[in-house]
């Protein structure tokens, strides 16, 4: 097969169209690929409207001598007293962007947190928290009457609260971040 | 590599003298595009990588059965998709460092989960975060990698750091301090060594953790282990497994999960007297603890007549799972938001809300779907039944 110059394909304007597409082809589906499997999520950025944040319940009645939910009309007013809660909490432990010294960052957030939550917190260096704003709706998942999973976007991926129905009121137990 | 795309001969224009202005303009153009998605792949390479090591995390279920008995023996061969050589030797070196201090095998779960959350089990000799370096990105500032007193070691505290037997023998002596290390949620016990911003990131890592301590030492998470040596057993009530696991009471099971009796039983009977304790299956934080009856009473006995599981208890484990623990004779021992130990009593046996006489109706949930719990503890080294 004889070998012609490289010009002589390269001028060729079918050509170029086509080594266009296969690049277009190429970049796209890198960014594919990097959507699909990468942990960045497309949507819950900033810019989104007003939208009622979405709850759902985990189904706890079931089978005979499992829970009865005859009397359980709370599991909505416990998605939101848990929404307020948990979005207020990730607001107050993330990244200070204002000067806030660590001693104040922490006494922001323990009113928000269970007792053993704030301990584990106690020594944190907050400048290693990844995230600085929320950029989202936060949504609820009812785990119980007495528990729901606050889940608040952010700049540096879904804040994850496990929030529960205390004697001092609702509070968060545990806090994740990340897909 | 557009660039090498040859179109067939026979269509070539005949003017093949090429201009060569308007070549070298877009020869220029080709390598730029070229660099440009070079970039991009390099850039979105770690992120798909990620991606792997992540759905494996997420998916990871213990295949591994029964209280396995070969627990000290590290497996060199051993290959798991997704892990490259070096994350495997390392995961092999914290295994290999936890057992030389005598450590027990719920440790070098916690130790793999820490270092897997921290570095992927990569051992990154240059700080990229603050001042972190190593396997599980101890920070010198923090006072990590100081020389012990009249030590010979000449190294910097980061060069410390770097070396994974130094960092593992570290991590270790840490845990080690903590009281009841063993038996409290790997997230507590991992930030209380590591002091992360978000503490429960550690324990989305633990299925896997224990996966990759079963595959490469054949089965060491799936059991308890008294001291080296004595032969892996299966815990009693309040001993815990490698896994973090344990059995809520020992008895046999009574009715099973969906039977075709009750294919609506979303849990096994457990055949326990009235007043055996009953025991975490494992660490987690109490969701509810309440009376649930159609009466309204929990404390006398319920009927088959009465709707409910009586007195009970559920705990959120990490990743999605949550054991449910009914007809409690009195009222639970732990408050909701309560963080409770693997193995810590719950409360006694009784016959509250639907039943008919002294059982522990006892459920595993994944995401909130009743599973089998037969075959649930048994995969985490805990299995129900008699035993001893």
């Amino acid at each position: 097969m004889a070998r012609l110059p490289a010009g002589v394909y390269v001028r060729r304007p079918g050509y170029r169209i086509l080594s266009a597409l296969v690049l277009a082809v190429i970049v796209a589906g890198v960014v594919l690929l990097a959507r699909l499997f990468g942990s960045a999520s497309p949507d819950g950025s900033a810019g989104a409207g007003p939208a009622p944040a979405p709850s759902r319940t985990v189904s706890s009645s079931e089978g005979d001598d499992s829970v009865y939910a005859g009397d359980s009309p709370s599991a909505e007013a416990a998605s939101s007293a848990a929404l307020g809660v948990g979005e207020n909490f990730v607001r107050a432990w993330l990244q200070p962007t204002d000067g806030r010294s660590q001693e104040q960052w922490h006494a922001g957030l323990v009113r928000y947190a269970q007792p053993d939550l704030a301990t584990q917190l106690r020594d944190v260096d907050p400048t290693t928290n990844p995230a600085t704003a929320v950029t989202g709706q936060p949504t609820a998942t009812v785990l119980s009457e007495t528990s729901a999973e606050v889940v608040v976007p952010t700049d540096a991926g879904p804040a994850t609260a496990l929030c529960v129905l205390t004697a001092d009121g609702w509070r968060v137990a545990t806090i994740d971040l990340g897909e | 590599m557009s660039l090498d795309l040859r179109p067939d001969a026979a269509d070539a224009p005949p003017d093949g003298e090429a201009r060569p202005g308007r070549l070298r303009k877009l020869v220029v153009v080709g390598i730029a595009l070229l660099a440009v998605s070079a970039l991009l792949c390099l850039g979105f390479t770690p992120m798909v990588f990620n991606s792997v090591v992540q759905s494996m995390r997420d998916s990871a279920e213990n295949a591994q059965e029964g209280c396995g008995s070969l627990g000290f023996s590290v497996d060199d061969d051993v290959k798991i998709d997704g892990l490259a050589a070096d994350q495997l030797q390392n995961a092999a070196t914290i295994i290999g460092v936890g057992q030389q201090m005598k450590v027990p095998p719920r440790g070098w779960v916690i130790a793999l989960a820490t270092a897997l959350q921290e570095s992927l089990l990569h051992n990154y000799t240059v700080a990229t975060d603050h001042d972190s370096v190593g396997l599980f990105q101890q920070r010198p500032s923090s006072g990590w990698g100081n020389a012990s007193a009249g030590a010979t070691d000449t190294r910097t505290p980061a060069q410390r750091l770097a070396d994974p037997k130094y960092a593992s023998a570290k991590f270790y002596e840490k845990l080690l301090r903590m009281p009841n290390w063993t038996s409290r949620r790997l997230a507590e016990v991992a930030q209380a060594v590591q002091i992360s911003a978000f503490p429960e990131r550690y324990a989305r890592w633990e299925p896997f953790a224990t996966l990759l301590v079963n595959r490469i030492t054949k089965g060491a998470a799936n059991g308890v282990v008294a001291t080296e040596g004595d032969p892996i057993r299966c815990p009693a009530p309040g001993q815990i497994t490698g896994a973090g696991w344990t059995v809520p009471a020992l008895g046999q099971v009574g009715s099973g999960f969906r039977t075709p009796e009750r294919p609506g039983h979303a849990g096994v009977d457990l055949i326990v007297p009235r007043y055996t304790v009953i025991h975490a299956a494992s660490a987690g934080i109490v969701v509810t603890s309440k009376c649930n009856a159609s009466t309204g009473n929990c404390d006398v006995d319920g009927s088959p007549a009465v709707k409910g599981c009586g007195w009970y208890v559920e705990i959120a484990h990490t990743t999605g799972l949550t054991t449910r623990y009914c007809h409690m004779v009195t009222r639970p021992l732990v408050t909701v938001g309560q963080s409770v130990a693997a193995g810590q009593p719950l409360g006694r046996v009784g016959s509250s809300g639907n039943s008919s006489g002294p059982h522990l109706h006892f459920e595993t949930r994944v995401n909130g779907d009743a599973v089998n719990p037969v075959s649930f503890m048994a995969a985490r080294g805990a299995p129900l039944g008699t035993r001893q």
